[in-house]
């Protein structure tokens, strides 16, 4: 049987796993949730909010943190795009708006340094009103 | 089934339109979804007093961010369908191209090409994700299965969308084309002759008794008559003077009523094909032919002779579709007194399910008319799912054909079983 879709996030999601089960081989029972990600974007998010959750309650943050979150979005998205038998070129373009996570962390870890604890707050809760803001705007 | 093809002339159809999409950014579910998600991490984070592992979300932000900077306020593409023809024997396999190009790059277009209710995608997709370069010219194709009747693409829909698809705007624009399914032509014997006495294939004589090539009888002399017919063989032998009579060679109207009950549903596909197959045959007999579609709106189509005409009838049968029309006796009446042409040959098909229907018949009978009824029957049309089923259509069918016999005085009635060929029905009752 031929299959008529790509499974380029099939890619994403293997190292996803790889990534999770160096944490503990109980976050494999996440891999039907993954699985399910290939052919409905609502299971992607549904995965996406599971690893978060996940890393938030062990506090596992830092480059490791972001790169098991950017793999779950990525499984999500690419399976978007297979599913949708996308240019090749969005494939490129998703991977690269992902990417741009590194060097902002970098900048804010960086950022961080010269500031007091009180200002991070700030600095967090300005990002909240940020993001807030952009909901209003898009929403609008 | 090839004459019928070659008969139309190739047109190319196609329909084209430039498109200038202008609109406002909106979020699709999808950036909803992911809005929601990143908000749902949010708050974990601050219910686990963890709220510095707030940034994990930033790789869906900058999704989000990088969207709206890939999204454009207005594009312009052109788009064009393509048909090979407009007219298609039912069953046919049709290519429909849809040919999109830009003159500006755009990287995410979503178009989705309108489908009718009648028409089955046999191969392809109906909707597309696309990027294109500047004046790049994209094809999209797609294989449907044409029905019959007339069916009607009417819009284009174009969603200009950012490459994730999270924001879009979307427009549906008109782009019109009509594909009609005409029905499918059998060969079919003539099942009809002016006396009733020959079933003929080939010319038709006229019972008009006239000038003409065929000899027909002798009679005696009346004043009037030409000496030329004189028959003096005759006339030796019987004392009197006696001429000879000839037919004429002027062919008779054959007026087809096609009966649009929705009663037989099940059998109207096949009543359309044969009321086609037989005016192809009349076509090439060179006979007139009439139509008189009885729908709740009844149809009528003068006698006429010719490829046009016929043309013109097909795409009439193309659109037929049964409805709740139970006034064909009034409507057969009316027309009868009002335009049928005297004489002419009456060819009635339907299944005869309804009283209405064989009302019909013996009105067209006692004006004197000859009728010949196809009646497909619509109980071979089924397959019997259980015992039960079986016996049931077997009752069916013995009310049916005691129905047929009592109504076999008013005309030849060809009981089509229509898991065979119409020309076979056809030959078994007129004996050909």
């Amino acid at each position: 049987m031929k299959l008529k879709r790509r499974f380029y996030s099939l890619i994403f999601l293997a190292l996803l796993f790889i990534l999770l089960a160096e944490l503990s081989p109980w976050t494999l029972v996440l891999l039907p949730v993954g699985l399910l990600a290939l052919q409905w974007y609502s299971m992607g998010l549904i995965l996406l909010f599971s690893v978060s959750l996940y890393l938030i309650y062990h506090r596992i943050g830092g480059i490791y943190g972001l790169g098991v979150v950017s793999l779950a979005l990525l499984t999500a998205e690419a399976a978007y795009l297979d599913r949708n038998e996308a240019p090749k070129e969005h494939y490129l373009v998703l991977l690269g708006a992902v990417l741009l996570t590194y060097p902002i962390y970098t900048l804010m870890v960086l950022s961080a340094g010269f500031t007091p604890r009180l200002e991070a707050t700030g600095i967090a809760a300005l990002f909240l009103v940020v993001l807030y803001l952009f909901l209003k705007l898009v929403a609008d | 089934m090839q004459q019928l093809h070659t008969a139309f002339p190739y047109n190319p159809h196609r329909r084209e339109r430039e498109v200038e999409l202008e609109g406002r950014m909106v979020p699709t579910g999808k950036a909803w979804g992911l809005l929601v998600t990143v908000w749902i991490i949010v708050m974990t984070a601050f219910l686990f007093v963890r709220w510095s592992l707030v940034y994990l979300t930033l790789p869906m932000l900058l999704l989000l961010f990088t969207a709206v900077f890939f999204f454009k306020p207005r594009i312009r593409v052109d788009v064009e369908r393509i048909l090979p023809h407009n007219r298609f024997l039912e069953g046919t396999e049709v290519e429909v191209v849809l040919r999109v190009s830009s003159e500006e790059r755009i990287i995410g277009l979503r178009v989705r090409d309108d489908l009718p209710e009648g028409l089955k995608l046999l191969s392809g997709r109906r909707d597309w994700l696309l990027l294109l370069s500047k004046g790049e010219v994209k094809e999209l194709k797609y294989t449907i299965l044409v029905k019959r009747g007339v069916h009607e693409f009417n819009w284009v829909e174009l969603s200009y969308r950012d490459p994730f698809g999270l924001f879009h705007f979307t427009r549906r624009i008109d782009l019109y084309s009509e594909v009609i399914g005409v029905p499918a032509i059998e060969e079919v014997p003539t099942p009809y002759s002016t006396r009733g006495t020959k079933i003929t294939v080939g010319a038709l004589p006229s019972p008009r008794v006239g000038e003409g090539v065929e000899f027909h009888a002798i009679r005696e002399y009346q004043p009037g008559d030409p000496l030329k017919i004189i028959n003096w063989k005759a006339t030796a032998r019987t004392g009197k003077i006696m001429s000879n009579e000839y037919e004429s060679e002027r062919k008779v109207d054959v007026v087809f009523v096609v009966d649009a009950s929705y009663r037989g549903e099940l059998v109207f596909d096949h009543l359309i094909r044969a009321a086609a197959s037989l005016m192809l045959n009349a076509l090439n007999d060179g006979t007139s032919f009439g139509l008189l579609l009885a729908e709740d709106v009844p149809l009528w189509v003068r006698p006429d002779y010719g490829k046009r005409h016929f043309f013109k009838c097909i795409d009439f049968l193309s659109t037929a579709k049964p409805d709740r029309n139970n006034m064909i006796a009034y409507q057969v009446e009316h027309l009868i007194r009002s335009h049928f042409p005297p004489r002419a040959q009456l060819v009635y098909l339907s299944p005869l399910l309804t009283e209405e229907s064989r009302k019909a018949l013996e009105i067209m009978a006692s004006f004197g008319y000859n009728v010949v009824v196809i009646s497909p029957n619509p109980y071979t049309a089924v397959e019997p799912k259980s015992r039960e089923e079986e016996l049931a259509l077997r009752l069916l069918n013995l009310a049916r054909k005691a129905l047929l016999r009592k109504m076999a005085s008013h005309g030849i009635i060809v009981d089509w079983d229509v898991r065979k060929p119409l020309k076979v029905a056809v030959a078994e009752v007129v004996g050909l």
